[in-house]
């Protein structure tokens, strides 16, 4: 699944702010910083992977690009037009482009509607055409049998759930989706379903994924390129495997070694990790990691680091990687 | 819908209260058919007769025959309940809907507004509203509908709140569906158990808001038969015909009680928490 | 070889049932198992798979209500817990057995300080008085690895982190001094990171007191990570049983064998291999082996008669009629 290297999505300084308080009786203002100074390309047919723990602005980053949220600052250039300048109806009319499949398949399907409602929903809403023949392509693609079409979410396990939020999703061909722990909430042995089916409509109907996920392995798995994210910023962004083979940034070898292994023989060395994630509220002055850094130096306090482009293709935001890369 | 209904019709106490509802409903349908004298005539030989094998529960002042006042009394009060509770329901819910699915300025003025129309107690300003309107029946339930409508707005507000950042909303939004199209489809679907509840319960209510207005002779012509009003003109003739107050009391009183314990019944039958047991 | 000592915790021939609205769901079925002191026993299943209900059962958090029924024994050093007055038990919970749940939002008390609820172990239990029920929780506090443990004790949940949160439940749970402790998905709601810190805690807290562990999961990495012994239950039942590293490197079961082969392994992008079709609804199983609709090797007789835990004289138990007719000749 290589690349061509043709652009399709690319994120120039996004970021986001929420303002907490500040209302009539509570003057006091809080800002979380979720995502700040974000900037990445999306290549066309690829994953990208996006990786992180809570609070690190991962889920925010998927909906600014979606503009299911509105950014701070910044842009999203989407086949060269910048998304976050589109006007309501210019943005009504592109949404079809890129869609959203949801963590939650509980709760992102609207209780009250059949299978059928569900996935036609999309489709009248742009007034697609032969809808009926559309549906079936669709369930059929995501593997629910045609005669379950009358029936209601709750009649559906987890696993099944889901392929019907992605039959929705996948209803208008869009070009792009954001897919924000899609796996998250199912069992195991549900999972490896669900990622598999979209692998096989990634090739089928010429996808572009943006993947979130908590999940090392699973996104380790399933993407061409990761980002790693942590406070609201990416500290390294490079191929899967050599994400997996090197990585450079104290964070991510933190995080890939903090994976529990299912296998008992493996014994690894452990980078620990001391303390909690800061909050976004208060984050650390200079390099954002750096209360938790083992490598910390004083300029980590100071100095925010740039993620810079330190071997091909591999991207890394911290002042001490020359001295991982020896 | 099924299990609802299923769990609706263990509840006996409920399912008795919907029974004499549909009793009441049939007798408004069919008074005219049903009555055994006409409830306008006046028997000046028979004035204030007790209960007896004709008249089964007496006549009034004029000589009419209660019975036959009370079974058309359904009438009104059912006509009255639909009609203000339907004005209420419809206005409040918009409102309501309106302002939780956008927020902001259109929540804030329309929120203050049902709050100073909370601040009255029903009754009193009901009685503004009909001084200002004039008495008729028409506006007896337009009265009795806008004092309503707050209950109606402040429900679908707190329902639509609950509802409004469901990943659902969120995933209809993200395939542009605009927002008539999410409030109707999406929102009010998912709004209607507890707005149905207060219907019944607010049913209820204006039965007993007709009845009460009447008695202060602000509803409807005083020779119409309304249990509101025939209470107020028993009053004078009470101690010594109790029958002429006791018979529409208590067709005030089972009426109200019959929506009541239904309305309680549906909110058990509808409630989630049941629901989503598994 | 003579048995010199009595396991820590015996589960012999558990199952809890309930009633409910489409008929009798029986949520654990005919579960054996022991723990003996020191010993971290896992217990790894799928949602619907019952071990939660397991230690549910055990601590006696079901089977009051009428249409809950739990049966089997429950021996803890001996004594039946299943048999126990409802005072008996509460005087064993928090004391003898401890329970961390997973979310420690919902296990701590908003209203108290963190202290305070971990004060209250001792002075309930072991008739501390307040002051050095005081003293223990700060004692506590520190054990569990939170700094400035004087400071933290006066402060309230919702200014804890969710690792510190857990970290302060674990701290409630030993301040009792349990011999066991269940910790149904301890770190399931916690970030990887911090999901290495509170493992660790936990086997440091194993080898200082020498309680016995049962630990509830879907994580198989947690499991090969903490572990001793480890028991896959699919649809109420015990499925396999055995040591850690036999399970992981000899797994026999088609459903731990699907299990294992569903996971991403990091560096690996071969096409995943997953179990095929939905999880088993427990309203409506057949005679059979639960899993037989989703097995690739089923048999005729998997469909019709439910396969048995084989008790091997190895450690290595599993219900399966596969598994159990190949190797099971030489036992008849």
């Amino acid at each position: 699944m290589k690349t061509n290297n043709q652009e399709l999505v690319r994120v120039e300084s996004l970021t986001k702010h929420f303002t907490l308080g500040g209302s009539f009786l509570n003057k006091k203002q809080e800002i979380i910083r979720a995502v700040e100074n974000l900037s990445f390309t999306v290549y066309k047919g690829e994953t990208l992977g996006i990786v992180g723990e809570s609070g690190c602005g991962k889920s925010t980053t998927g909906r600014l690009l979606l503009r299911l949220m509105e950014a701070t600052s910044g842009s999203v250039y989407f086949e060269g037009e910048n998304v976050l300048e589109y006007s309501k109806e210019q943005l009504r009319a592109k949404r079809k482009d890129f869609q959203m499949i949801f963590q939650d398949p509980y709760a992102s399907l609207n209780p009250r509607m059949t299978v059928e409602e569900l996935i036609s929903e999309p489709l009248r809403t742009y007034k697609v055409q032969n809808r009926k023949e559309r549906l079936l392509k669709l369930v059929d693609a995501v593997g629910i049998p045609k005669d379950y079409l009358t029936r209601y979410p709750h009649e559906f396990s987890g696993g099944q759930r889901q392929r019907i939020g992605i039959a929705r999703s996948l209803a208008l061909n869009p070009k792009f989706i954001v897919a924000d722990e899609p796996v998250a909430a199912l069992d195991v042995s549900i999972q490896a379903q669900i990622i598999n089916l979209m692998k096989d409509l990634q090739d089928e109907f010429d996808l572009t994924y943006l993947f979130i996920a908590h999940d090392l392995s699973v996104i380790e798995y399933i993407s061409d390129r990761i980002a790693v994210m942590y406070l609201g910023g990416i500290v390294e962004l490079t191929s899967s495997e050599r994400l997996y083979e090197k990585p450079l940034h104290p964070y991510t070898q933190a995080l890939i070694s903090a994976i529990p292994i299912p296998d008992p023989t493996i014994s690894r060395d452990r980078i620990k990790l001391f303390g909690d994630i800061p909050s976004p509220m208060n984050p650390p002055a200079g390099c954002k990691f750096h209360t938790r850094c083992p490598l910390a130096q004083d300029i980590c306090k100071q100095a925010i680091p740039e993620l810079r482009e330190v071997e091909p293709e591999h991207f890394v935001a911290c002042h001490l990687v020359e001295e991982s890369l020896l | 819908m099924k299990d609802t209904w299923k769990r609706f019709k263990q509840n006996r106490f409920a399912f008795v209260g919907f029974l004499f509802i549909a009793l009441i409903l049939v007798v408004a349908l069919f008074a005219k058919w049903i009555v055994p004298y006409d409830p306008y005539f006046m028997d000046s030989s028979s004035p204030l007769t007790s209960p007896n094998g004709q008249h089964w529960f007496g006549t009034d002042q004029f000589g009419r025959d209660i019975f036959s006042r009370i079974l058309y009394g359904t009438q009104i009060s059912l006509k009255v309940g639909l009609i203000a509770v339907g004005f209420s329901l419809f206005f409040g819910t918009i409102i309501g809907i309106v302002a939780g699915y956008f927020g902001g300025k259109i929540d804030q003025v329309l929120s203050r507004i049902t709050d100073v129309l909370f601040a009255f107690p029903d009754i009193l300003l009901a009685l503004v509203i009909m001084a200002i309107l004039g008495p008729s029946l028409t506006n007896l339930m337009i009265a009795i509908g806008i004092v309503y409508t707050p209950i109606f707005a402040r429900i679908a507000r707190g329902a639509v709140l609950s509802i409004r950042d469901s990943l659902y909303i969120e995933a209809a939004r993200s395939m542009g569906v605009n927002s008539f199209q999410i409030m109707l489809r999406h929102i009010l679907p998912n709004s209607l158990a507890p707005l149905i509840v207060q219907v019944t319960l607010s049913f209820a209510f204006a039965i007993l808001a007709e009845a009460a207005l009447s008695f202060l002779g602000l509803g409807v012509s005083p020779d119409t038969p309304s249990w509101g009003i025939m209470l107020s003109e028993a009053k004078d003739w009470m101690e010594i015909s109790w029958w002429t107050a006791i018979f529409p009391g208590v067709a005030i009183t089972l009426a109200v009680l019959s929506f009541n314990i239904m309305g309680d019944g549906l909110r058990d039958a509808l409630d989630p928490r049941l629901k989503n047991e598994r | 070889m003579p048995e010199v000592k009595k396991p820590l915790l015996e589960v012999k021939s558990l199952t809890t049932s309930f009633r409910t609205d489409r008929g009798l769901v029986r949520a654990v079925d005919n579960v054996s198992f022991t723990i003996d002191h020191g010993q971290i026993l896992g217990i790894v299943g799928e949602s619907g798979s019952g071990k939660s209900m397991t230690s549910q059962s055990i601590l006696r958090l079901i089977g009051s209500r009428k249409s809950e029924q739990v049966n089997g024994e429950v021996l803890f050093e001996g004594q039946d817990l299943l048999k126990l007055q409802e005072r008996q038990m509460q005087k064993i919970r928090g004391k003898e057995i401890s329970l961390i749940a997973q979310d420690p939002m919902t296990s701590l008390n908003p209203v108290y300080t963190v202290g305070n609820q971990i004060a209250e172990v001792p002075m309930i239990h072991e008739g501390f008085s307040k002051k050095n029920a005081w003293s223990k929780a700060i004692e506590m506090i520190k054990r569990v690895g939170i700094p400035s443990a004087e400071v933290r004790a006066a402060q309230y949940p919702h200014e804890f982190s969710g690792g510190m949160r857990q970290r302060g439940v674990i701290a409630m749970a030993l301040a009792g001094n349990p011999k066991l402790l269940i910790a149904d998905e301890p770190t399931t709601a916690l970030d990887v990171t911090i999901q290495s810190q509170i493992l660790e805690l936990i086997l440091d807290l194993r080898n200082e007191t020498g309680a016995g562990i049962m630990l509830i999961t879907h994580d198989l990495g947690v499991v090969a990570e903490i572990c001793d012994q480890v028991a896959v239950m699919y649809a109420g039942k015990i499925v396999e049983k055995a040591s850690v590293a036999e399970l992981f490197s000899n797994p026999k079961h088609p459903y731990t064998q699907g299990l294992l082969a569903s996971l991403p392994k990091l560096g690996d992008k071969t096409r995943l291999t997953p179990i095929p079709g939905q999880p088993p609804n427990l309203h409506h199983l057949s005679s059979g082996c639960a899993f037989a609709d989703r097995c690739p090797f089923v048999m005729d007789k998997c469909r019709s008669v439910q396969p048995a835990l084989k008790k091997e004289q190895t450690e290595h138990q599993v219900a399966c009629h596969l598994v159990n007719e190949e190797g099971g000749d030489e036992n008849q």
